[in-house]
């Protein structure tokens, strides 16, 4: 027979559209190895990088600039133009009658689900809309959208989307690092609030270390690091309650998202703050500490003790909580005992990015002020003498 | 007009959702030509990431049938693998091992039983020509259409069959050449 009917003949078995003869059979066994062999989907993070640098790419053309995949600062002489051209691509593209109908679902969705991509797409939108200290509002409100979305994957046992999230979440918090680059400095006006959204996340990624498994621990300590380097600093004292005086600012964002129902709403003034993390009153701050102290019109709600990841890992290891006798304040007699010193040593000259060499933690708060330094989050050992 | 190609008409004019669902359709078969090609699970997902970013690039100048994107998709991936090859080549010289992986801890059983296959199918395709190995990857790996092959190897049909029915003679004697 020849090399050509042969061809045409497997072409016929291996569609179906005929008999597998004797002499045919290994080859369609073998390709049936082949395509079994190969029978992989990429992991869920990777499915929603390359829909998300898709998506960007897809808008990008549009309007014929280049649009990154993740959420990065273009260079300033470019951005008043690119603002315009990609918030009127995003208009025209996002909102059409389809997705209209598509978006409540689309808040809902998590990473890896088919409609997250709108999502993105609409942050985008928000983020190319908004400009100066509007931008920091919705970076904040994103933020938060996904420390939302980590908590939902937790509760579905969904860790690569709980990843994902986390690392989207360290985004947009530097993202929000260099827009404050950006403007120069942290604006007063907006920096209460930042600290309200940042302690928040800090408690209920706090509470999440004690339920996740092990292998999703190191994302999610990346992104407490990340929160609590934002929020207030450790040197202000606390109130003796929850805030009395709720931001009349709710940045560009307090979007629809919102009300999805998730329980870990920040306080934003658009309705009662209904944390999942640890009460407030459990973290170890002394709540009589002082009076509550009056931050740009508003109150501190009570501050997480900064040692929140190491309490963590301890709650984790079941071990017990020391920030009754380790709570990281200047003075304590715990940490002066193991011969460091409170003052930070700077090891970068850069005030958004200096950390303590000792500890890791950051030196300075979201508004500039520097910070008590921190015990490293690992237990230190404690020894006894007796007096025999 | 079949669905698939009022997708990608209305993709061109712009629609992302209409891109999306030419995304849903591709992606698989994509990214397994692109595991097929590297053997690396981490550089084919990288790989799938700018195969479609490129076609996001270039989709509204695509000009053609349903076939013929396809088929120029999996030029794209093509022509990526060729790239990052190269790339490697170039940094082979400093290559630093990776990080242990969580994933790629100890797997069950038949994972690994999967993946020594995958590894004896690997070596085995190296043993054909690039256009054999191209024509079996893409139609029984990617599940391509002889048309969608043919475009994207920029020859006749006629040609890709025979291609097909000789990179299958070969893969399985390659196999038994190894077992």
């Amino acid at each position: 027979m020849s090399s050509r009917r042969l061809a045409h003949d497997l072409e016929r078995a291996l569609s179906g559209r005929s008999e597998v003869s004797a002499d045919l059979r290994h080859l369609v066994e073998t390709a049936t190895l082949l395509r079994d062999v190969f029978a992989a989907a990429p992991r869920i993070a990777a499915d929603v990088r390359a829909r998300e640098a898709a998506g960007a790419a897809f808008l990008e053309a549009a309007i014929g600039h280049d649009e990154p995949s993740t959420i990065r600062r273009p260079r300033r002489a470019h951005r008043v133009l690119r603002r315009a051209l990609i918030a009127a691509a995003a208009l025209v593209l996002i909102p059409s009658a389809a997705l209209a109908a598509a978006w409540p679902a689309a808040q809902r969705s998590l990473p890896g689900e088919p409609l997250y991509l709108l999502k993105l797409g609409v942050e985008r939108a928000r983020i190319a809309l908004a400009s100066g200290e509007g931008e920091l509002g919705v970076f904040l409100d994103i933020a938060d959208a996904r420390i939302r979305e980590a908590e939902r994957a937790e509760a579905a046992g969904l860790f690569d989307a709980f990843e994902e999230a986390l690392r989207r979440y360290a985004d947009v918090v530097h993202a929000f690092d260099a827009t404050i680059a950006d403007l120069g400095g942290p604006p007063e006006s907006s920096a209460p609030r930042a600290q309200d959204v940042f302690e928040h996340h800090s408690v209920v990624l706090t509470s999440l270390l004690e339920r996740i498994p092990d292998v999703a621990v190191p994302g999610l300590r990346a992104a407490l690091e990340l929160a609590e380097g934002h929020g207030p600093p450790d040197d202000v004292p606390p109130s003796g309650g929850f805030p009395t005086d709720v931001p009349g600012e709710v940045g560009a964002g307090a979007d629809a998202e919102d009300s999805e129902g998730s329980g870990s709403t920040v306080p934003d003034g658009s309705g009662p703050p209904v944390p999942t993390g640890p009460p407030p009153s459990a973290s170890g701050a002394n709540s009589n500490e002082g009076p509550p102290e009056d931050q740009g019109g508003r109150m501190w709600s009570p501050p997480v003790r900064r040692p929140a990841l190491a309490r963590g890992i301890l709650l984790r290891e079941g071990r017990r909580d020391p920030s009754s006798s380790h709570s990281g304040e200047s003075g304590n007699p715990a940490r002066a005992g193991n011969g460091r010193s409170d003052s930070p040593v700077v090891s970068s000259r850069s005030k958004l990015s200096s950390r303590c060499y000792r500890c890791d933690g950051p030196l300075f708060g979201f508004d500039g002020s520097p910070r008590a330094h921190r015990p490293s989050p690992f237990p230190s050992v404690s020894v006894t003498l007796s007096s025999d | 007009m079949h669905e698939q190609d009022k997708f990608l008409d209305e993709a061109r004019a712009g629609s992302q959702d209409a891109f999306a669902a030419l995304y849903e359709r591709l992606r698989l078969p994509v990214f397994r030509y692109l595991l097929s090609r590297t053997g690396d699970r981490d550089e084919a997902e990288d790989l799938l990431s700018e195969v479609f970013a490129a076609v996001a690039n270039g989709i509204r100048s695509f000009d053609g049938s349903m076939d013929a994107f396809v088929g120029w998709v999996f030029t794209i991936a093509r022509n990526d693998v060729a790239d990052a090859r190269r790339a490697k080549r170039r940094q082979s010289v400093q290559a630093v091992p990776d990080p242990p992986e969580v994933e790629r801890l100890p797997d069950p059983a038949d994972a690994v039983v999967d993946r020594l296959d995958a590894t004896r199918v690997q070596g085995a395709l190296v043993r054909l020509t690039d256009d054999q190995r191209e024509v079996v990857l893409m139609r029984f790996v990617a599940g391509r259409t002889l048309a969608e092959v043919a475009t994207a190897l920029g020859r006749p049909i006629s040609a890709v069959k025979s291609l097909q029915h000789r990179g299958l003679a070969a893969l399985r004697r390659a196999l038994e050449e190894e077992t």
